[in-house]
């Protein structure tokens, strides 16, 4: 083991981890606002509202994430939203393919409270946004939490696609490193370590906020 | 419903929020070590100063996209995170002669062709083959050094036959050119089984620990490899003696003629040479033409050991 070499490239590898951190926290970000919205429209009693958010969910979970940011780079970014920058196409890449699996996954969730939970609240005058907000989604966030940040670990992990347009981030800049030194083992065990302590950082947040839900329920 | 217009409405008005708010083109970290990258300056050209804005990307800067990951034409400096090689040093001289700023991203071999074409690059180097199916879709300057394909072996294995018999498996970069042939070229070879790898890295460390036996490569990426590692010899002849040339789009042909003779300074006043040295190691064979045909004899001017 080279642990000078280790000593070398750390400072690097921390670099671009700054760049991963931005990549994951925008299209987390994303993804939810767009889970939130694609799960809200499925629930919606208009069809083409449910049938719009069923497309978006069919297609999105049909396209590998490379081709997502590939797209929103190369055909989205160019030829429509021309404003984008290659960091904004790949958080919107990134957070439109995995907002379709929080959709599911918050539609789940809200779907998993009782009939009997909603119907109380109605009965109770609630408008339908306070019922939401007071009696449904707070139980049903509880249920939404283990699929939400295992999703959410994958969205750390699908970071790492963005190097393919030319974001070299945490796995783009190990792959120049192990090919520019022939050292990969030494490059690639630094960046796990750096990737297991982030995705730890994740499953510690699900830990607290499991603890904590369940004692507010 | 009001309410869940209003939701939506709200939702969509963050959705475009966050996006904005992940900044612009100048805060995109990752498109790496830009234009600080030495030049070895040589004499300025006579071209008017922003006489060739039309054919770049950004008005006096020349972008230049490689991979970062083949070299020695182009690889990130492990201390200090630049990316340098011969690709960079020829292409920083050449930018400094035309008095352009030097601008280096890097990014995927497929990315960095598919970017050239959607024009967000100017040039594309990292040790490019001018192809006749990739002259169908780019123009290339004048070749600046030639390569062909050598056999890599474990320093056990030296002597053997390579490229003219393989013995073993061979493996060979994913998506390149020395892929393509080593499958068509299956019975001639004789190897038992193909292995694909992603990157150089990955196919060295195969190549050690024996679950290759011929790392089918660039003549002079294998050289380099050699003379760096012991554990690793070339053996066997070299085949497909071929140009490398910078790549350009169709609608840069502008660009690429103000090029070409900064190029044919570089050779004539030994500039080339040297980078070669740098590099290689040696001085390479440089063609005259890109559909010039093997031997190439032509060195370029200059001290070569």
């Amino acid at each position: 083991m080279d642990w000078g070499l280790i000593a070398d490239i750390f400072p690097l590898l921390m670099e671009a981890t700054r760049l991963t951190l931005q990549l994951f926290a925008g299209g987390l970000v994303v993804a939810t606002i767009v889970g939130l919205l694609i799960a809200l429209m499925r629930q919606s009693r208009f069809f083409a509202m449910r049938w719009l958010a069923a497309v978006y969910i069919w297609f999105f979970r049909a396209m590998p994430t490379l081709v997502i940011i590939f797209l929103a780079f190369f055909v989205v970014a160019r030829d429509w939203l021309t404003f984008l920058s290659p960091l904004q196409a790949a958080i919107l890449g990134l957070g439109a393919g995995a907002g379709a699996y929080k959709a599911e996954i918050i539609r789940s969730g809200i779907l998993s409270v009782a009939p009997g939970q909603w119907e109380a609240a109605e009965a109770l005058g609630m408008t339908p946004t306070r019922r939401m907000r007071r009696i449904i989604l707070p139980q049903a966030v509880r249920v939404m939490i283990p699929p939400y940040l295992s999703n959410t670990v994958l969205v750390l992990q699908t970071t790492s696609l963005a190097t393919a347009i030319g974001l070299v981030e945490l796995t783009g800049l190990s792959r120049q490193l192990s090919n520019s030194t022939f050292k990969p083992i030494e490059v690639m065990l630094t960046a796990a370590v750096i990737y297991l302590v982030m995705s730890s950082v994740i499953v510690l947040a699900q830990m607290y906020l499991e603890r904590r839900l369940v004692l507010k329920v | 419903m009001r309410y869940g217009i209003r939701r939506l409405a709200a939702l969509t008005l963050a959705l475009l929020l966050v996006v904005a708010a992940c900044g612009g083109d100048d805060d995109d970290g990752g498109t790496t070590a830009a234009a600080d990258t030495t030049t070895t300056a040589g004499p300025t050209t006579t071209i008017a100063s922003g006489a060739l804005d039309e054919f770049l990307v950004e008005a006096g800067t020349l972008t230049l996209v490689t991979t970062g990951n083949f070299p020695p034409f182009t690889l990130i400096n492990s201390e200090t995170g630049d990316v340098e090689g011969y690709s960079l040093d020829v292409g920083a001289d050449v930018a400094s002669r035309l008095g352009l700023a030097f601008n280096t991203p890097t990014v995927d071999f497929v990315a960095e062709l598919e970017g050239l074409q959607a024009g967000l690059y100017d040039i594309a180097d990292s040790g490019i083959w001018p192809t006749e199916q990739r002259q169908e879709t780019f123009i290339f300057t004048r070749p600046m050094t030639s390569a062909g394909f050598i056999a890599l072996v474990r320093a056990e294995d030296a002597g053997s036959p390579g490229l003219d018999g393989i013995t073993g498996n061979a493996g060979a970069i994913q998506g390149s050119i020395h892929e393509q042939w080593t499958i068509e070229n299956e019975a001639t070879l004789g190897y038992s089984e193909y292995v694909p790898f992603a990157g150089a890295a990955e196919a060295e460390l195969a190549l050690k620990q024996g679950r290759i036996d011929v790392w089918v490569i660039d003549s002079l990426v294998g050289a380099a490899r050699a003379l760096a590692d012991p554990e690793l010899e070339v053996t066997g002849p070299t085949l497909n003696a071929h140009p490398l040339s910078m790549t350009f789009r169709p609608d840069s042909e502008g660009l690429r003629d103000a090029i070409n003779p900064v190029l044919d300074a570089m050779i004539a006043d030994g500039t080339l040479a040297d980078l070669q040295v740098k590099w290689f190691g040696r001085c390479i064979e440089v063609p005259d033409d890109i559909n010039s045909q093997p031997p190439y004899t032509t060195l370029p001017t200059g001290t070569c050991p």
